[in-house]
């Protein structure tokens, strides 16, 4: 066991432990507060479609295998896990996004009793045939209710055109045809593959003593033959497919997202995802003059947005709202990057900002999941929990200007999604 | 935890909830006013109009300026129906000043600048100003729009129109779209005047300290106001039971189906006189170990989701779920059937403890949160009952008590938005 314990001397001190067997468990204290919060995760998501285990040739799975496992690990051979939870009253959830799927529960009561049925379903698969069939039914219906989200479908219009091989262009819960695949002996591989302690995280903040909760966990691990999981790189062509797409469901607007592809090798670091922040807040933050443009010619409204949606082996810079003129908020987008390129940038906005991003770091503090979802990053991505306001103070103009230089014309998308009926509703 | 409750003008309270714990203060002023049909759409739009400029931050830009260096201060607004009340709340989250690495007091600017934004709006003779109060009424004139974008909120609006008809609690909150064109600014601010003068207010602090002089500064503004008529926040007019249910039907080109059903419950109020009905909603269709998830949802794999919600402040039961369009019936009589086999006691004390205990827990776990405690203690009008108290009220129930709030519950309305024929 090595256990690293982080200090910051306004945010508190959070401890990281690398078990015997490959498990890094994040623990921070709040013995002020009620309830803690716990997550149990693995490095394994909906991208996660071609791997190795010991060396071996790589193999590619259907779509959907991630999300489906989360579904699948609440039954075991004896019952129902929510059962199991309802008795100590326990909040539990789970869920799966492109690189990761996580188990969690918060309580106020009764930490000890949760921790171990969290520690025992997730590393008890039972899967047979007769519970995979029932279980595609269901998620087929999941599948069929994000067809209707607009602000899904807009999304992944967007990322079809931008990936041609990237797996991140296939909805996190698969396709109906692709679940439609998936037998239960399908499921052990990934499982015995990705649900390796030394691909997976524990992550705690609460009304905890951490060296009870370690020994707890050290207690609570099930022997598992290890495994070497090698995930390979993906070989995504610098390109885009198309610079627009649209398609049409019951809105009452148009819906747009305008992505900028990003060629990254690796997942960013923790210093290249808050430059990447800070870029977005001066470019078209509510304080920007693009922002005051854009709403003052009624061209966004409420719903505007951006983001640096990034993960292994894909990056792109997102701007997502609902306008009449999708094109021309896009076209706006475009000649205020290039104008900050060219003009520079408004230093005191941008000292503004990094106060604003200082304020939302403390801020992260005041939530046990909150701590906990920043601390599944840091396992994912690397960094830690303190890092953001130590790099916001180097953060320069010139960073921001280089940034911005990295977005290309030639490797946007913009997704519309059109009003299906011309008439009002 | 302490909670300080003090009279800062006739119908007008301050709260102090002190907590430790937290980094940050949140302010939140909360205005009730009578649910009215004709004034609704006025009301609405006023708060977003309030936090979008002052008279000290004429230009939207400049205050979301501010905004950032008071350490990217959280300004919000909502609207929301609280009984026959329509519930305006505006609020400002910030961190603790011994966080500021500058000459900059951000809890102490946090709560000046929410004084001037509703004491000192942006206004000039008696009228708020034609380009703000137009680019407000177009977002939201987007904002009622865009309702449709969410078929599973869309179909609960419906749902509301449909059960409560001529009763403004049907109304959508923020009115239609031809209605928010017609106010003027005149027109917003006279709503504002009587949003000072009527509306119940209560102004909650959540943090560890109370920002110098802020209740004093309050009762000193609104002395300056004649008020009168304050909103009787108890008032509550019960939606009579249907013998016969209305089933309305709309469709729409979409893949899944919306279900949403409306129940009376017969008790309305105080949790003390609610807790039972409480219970039965949380057994019935409250969390995983509830029987619309573990029979409807689960064993019959009716709908993807299935749950059920009481609204205490007006007395009435929602089940919303997503199904396929051809399961629209069978979804009805499963649905009522659990609701049946309550009233006929067939539930285990199981489930009865489980429900005791995550709503217990749920209550418990306000306490971590800024959000969570204001929320509370902006619904506790009248009781002014801790989450602690609540859970000794959920803990006292027996299964007789639900059964007997079961026997008063009746389906009233359904609504289905189903995919459009022959794509079922």
């Amino acid at each position: 066991m090595k256990k690293t314990v982080f200090k910051d001397p306004v945010l508190g001190e959070y401890s990281l432990t690398l078990l015997a067997n490959g498990l890094s468990v994040y623990i921070m204290e709040k013995p002020s507060f009620s309830s803690s919060y716990a997550v149990f995760g693995t490095k394994y998501g909906s991208i996660d479609t071609t791997f190795g285990i010991n060396g071996g040739k790589e193999i590619t799975v259907p779509a959907g295998i991630a999300h489906f496992l989360e579904h699948k690990l609440f039954e075991s051979e004896e019952g129902d896990t929510f059962a199991r939870f309802a008795e100590t009253g326990a909040y539990c959830n789970a869920f799966t996004s492109f690189d990761r799927t996580c188990y969690l529960f918060s309580c106020t009561k009764n930490f000890e009793a949760n921790l171990d049925i969290l520690l025992d379903f997730v590393q008890s698969p039972y899967f047979t045939a007769e519970t995979v069939a029932k279980e595609q039914g269901i998620i087929g219906q999941e599948i069929k209710m994000y067809e209707d989200n607009p602000g899904w479908r807009v999304l992944f219009g967007m990322l079809d055109k931008m990936y041609s091989e990237h797996p991140v262009k296939v909805d996190i819960a698969g396709t109906v045809e692709s679940i439609a695949q998936i037998t239960d002996k399908l499921l052990y591989d990934c499982y015995n593959a990705f649900y390796d302690p030394s691909n997976m995280y524990i992550c705690i903040a609460g009304n905890v003593d951490t060296d009870k909760v370690l020994a707890q966990i050290e207690e609570g691990m099930k022997p598992k033959k290890s495994v070497i999981l090698s995930k390979p790189q993906i070989n995504e062509p610098p390109t885009v497919s198309a610079h627009y797409v649209e398609q049409s469901l019951e809105v009452a607007k148009p819906l747009f997202c305008l992505g900028y592809k990003e060629n990254l090798k690796e997942a960013p670091t923790v210093k290249e995802r808050v430059v990447a922040g800070l870029m977005l807040e001066v470019l078209c933050g509510d304080c920007s003059e693009l922002y005051r443009r854009l709403v003052d010619s009624a061209l966004i409204g409420d719903e505007f947005s951006s983001e640096y949606f990034q993960g292994r082996g894909y990056s792109v810079i997102l701007f997502e709202g609902e306008s009449d003129h999708p094109e021309k908020v896009a076209e706006e987008i475009k000649q205020e990057i290039s104008r900050l390129i060219a003009e520079g940038i408004d230093g005191r906005l941008l000292n503004a900002v990094k106060k604003s991003a200082y304020g939302d770091a403390i801020k992260r503090f005041d939530s046990t999941e909150g701590i906990v979802m920043d601390m599944i990053d840091c396992a994912v991505s690397g960094g830690n929990l303190f890092d953001t306001a130590e790099i916001l103070k180097d953060i320069t103009e010139d960073d921001i200007i280089r940034r911005l230089s990295t977005l290309k014309a030639e490797l946007s998308v913009l997704s519309v999604i059109n009003p299906k009926r011309k008439e009002k509703l | 935890m302490p909670v300080e409750m003090i009279r800062i003008a006739p119908g007008a309270q301050g709260c102090f909830i002190k907590n430790d714990r937290f980094n940050t203060t949140l302010i939140s002023y909360n205005f009730y006013l009578p649910l009215d049909a004709e004034n609704m759409a006025a009301n609405a739009l006023l708060p977003y109009m309030l936090t979008s400029c002052s008279a000290e931050y004429r230009d939207y830009i400049d205050l979301n300026i501010k905004l950032l260096g008071l350490y990217g201060a959280d300004l919000a607004c909502s609207v929301s129906k609280c009984g026959d009340c329509l519930h305006v709340r505006l609020s400002i989250g910030v961190i603790n000043n011994e966080y500021s690495f500058d000459d900059c007091k951000p809890v102490n600017e946090a709560a000046e600048l929410m004084a001037g934004l509703i004491f000192d709006p942006a206004a000039e003779d008696g009228c708020f100003i034609d380009s703000d109060l137009s680019r407000e009424k177009r977002k939201t004139i987007e904002r009622i729009q865009g309702e449709i974008n969410d078929k599973k909120s869309y179909a609960r609006t419906r749902l509301f129109e449909e059960m409560f008809g001529s009763d403004p609690y049907g109304k959508f909150i923020y009115g239609t779209a031809e209605e928010v064109e017609a106010i003027d600014g005149k027109r917003l601010y006279t709503a504002r005047q009587q949003l000072l003068q009527s509306a119940f207010i209560r102004v909650n602090v959540v943090g560890r300290e109370l920002p110098d002089g802020i209740f004093d500064s309050i009762s000193q503004r609104l002395k300056e106001i004649s008020r009168v008529n304050i909103t009787d926040v108890t008032a509550c007019r019960m939606l009579p039971e249907k013998n016969t249910p209305t089933y309305v039907t709309q469709r729409f080109d979409v893949t899944q189906g919306k279900l949403v059903m409306g129940f009376t419950a017969g008790v309305y109020g105080s949790l003390a006189k609610t807790a039972p009905m409480a219970l039965l909603a949380d057994i019935f269709g409250g969390g995983p170990y509830s029987k619309l998830f573990t029979n409807v949802r689960e064993k019959e794999s009716l709908c993807y989701y299935c749950s059920a919600t009481y609204r205490r402040g007006k007395g009435f039961m929602t089940v919303d779920s997503g199904i396929e369009g051809a399961n629209a019936d069978k979804v009805v009589t499963a649905v009522l059937k659990e609701l049946e086999d309550i009233r006929q006691g067939n539930f285990t004390n199981d489930l009865v403890s489980a429900s005791k205990k995550a709503i217990s827990d749920a209550l418990l776990g306000y306490y971590d949160s800024p959000h969570a405690l204001n929320a509370w203690f902006s619904r506790e009008l009248n009781d002014n009952l801790s989450p602690e108290e609540a859970v000794k009220i959920i803990s006292s129930v027996t299964r007789e008590d639900i059964i007997e709030a079961a026997k008063g519950v009746r389906l009233h309305t359904v609504y289905r938005l189903l995919p459009l024929e022959g794509e079922e």
